[in-house]
């Protein structure tokens, strides 16, 4: 095994979680962001760049990551809840500071049921009448929970 | 569907059709909906907390490279293979010269045999180098090959062929790696491999009359 294939499999161990997210944080997609970053090490070994760091890989699987969802519809966009092109123009969304401080407030600022109802619909994508059903409520009472939550969430933020 | 600003994401999400793609850029720019859109972006993007198997992802990737490889692999031997077409063809067409030039009074009579102008040997090319290694599309000067930014994959399977091994990449990136390299042909396997053993990133293994990048 060369030198250059042992640091790019390092390189690649200790950034592929991280690289991960960020790529399905912009896609909404794990499978596509899998396919993301492996398109990103793909060139790094077929091309005869010099060493990359950790920069370099950030800035490669955003950009790619990005095109992705350009190519998709703003109805797209909107419905699989993925950025619109105001949100992602300046370069510097997902904003990693926001992000953390918002799973910090999923974790610890919400109570179990309210994790729930968030999993549900923005992680599972079901619709509110789906929860209803599984949460046995109304579906107009998992639309007032769901407000609340974000009121909530979005003041914290702020 | 109409344009209609009242509405909340929450509606948007579960009845989306007829929804045109107008109303969405609509209404992803509306004050009031755009902040619960972005909120539940966010939310959406925050939520993925998985922990990924780096390793399975690893073995996929090799798998993902070694894929490449081969249609790669597959094309330059049809590179080889068109080249060898042209070089019988050239071949042909210069044996037809020669005889013509040698035998002027004799192909010039209409009563001459054709079939004495195949009689005829065709002109071996001057090279020293042997036919296994002419696709390479390196220079050849007497015993020497020059790969000139040539895949090492190239180098070794042109050596294989010539000093009779079996070839086994067991490292496709590094086969990948492009190489100036001068070949003396007069050398043994050994000396061979020593003098690619002389670049950093390669590692070869010659052993029961298989050579293997490692």
């Amino acid at each position: 095994m060369n030198a250059r294939h042992k640091h790019i499999k390092q390189l690649y161990l200790d950034n592929y979680a991280t690289l991960l997210r960020l790529a399905t944080a912009i896609t909404g997609d794990a499978d596509v962001a899998h396919d993301t970053v492996q398109e990103v090490f793909v060139n790094i070994y077929t091309s005869p760049c010099g060493d990359v760091g950790r920069g370099y890989l950030v800035n490669a699987v955003r950009n790619r990551a990005l095109n992705h969802i350009k190519s998709l519809t703003a109805r797209e966009r909107l419905l699989r809840l993925l950025p619109a092109d105001e949100m992602v123009q300046d370069g510097d969304w997902p904003d990693p500071t926001t992000l953390t401080r918002l799973s910090h407030l999923l974790d610890n600022g919400l109570d179990a049921r309210q994790r729930q109802l968030v999993e549900m619909r923005y992680w599972q994508r079901l619709t509110l009448a789906e929860i209803g059903r599984a949460l046995g409520i109304l579906p107009q009472a998992v639309h007032k929970q769901l407000t609340v939550i974000i009121d909530t969430l979005r003041e914290n933020l702020n | 569907m109409k344009p209609n600003n009242d509405r909340d994401l929450d509606q948007v999400l579960d009845n989306p059709s007829g929804l045109t793609d107008a109303e969405a850029r609509e209404l992803m720019s509306d004050k009031r909906f755009g902040e619960q859109y972005r909120t539940a972006v966010a939310l959406r993007a925050a939520g993925y907390k998985a922990a990924p198997d780096a390793h399975a992802a690893w073995d996929d990737l090799q798998k993902r490279l070694a894929a490449r490889q081969r249609p790669k692999r597959w094309v330059r031997y049809r590179v080889a293979a068109a080249l060898a077409a042209l070089f019988i063809v050239g071949a042909s067409v210069a044996t037809v010269m020669i005889v013509n030039h040698k035998e002027p009074i004799a192909t010039a009579t209409p009563s001459a045999p054709k079939d004495s102008l195949t009689a005829v040997p065709a002109p071996v090319p001057v090279t020293t180098a042997s036919p296994g290694i002419a696709d390479t599309q390196a220079a050849a000067t007497d015993h020497v090959i020059v790969f000139d930014n040539r895949p090492l994959e190239e180098i070794i399977t042109a050596a294989c062929r010539h000093y009779g091994l079996q070839p086994v990449i067991d490292n496709p990136s590094t086969a990948s790696l492009r190489l100036y390299f001068k070949w003396d042909t007069s050398t043994t396997a050994q000396q061979f491999v020593d003098a690619l053993q002389g670049f950093d990133a390669i590692d070869l293994t010659l052993k029961d009359n298989t050579l293997t990048l490692n």
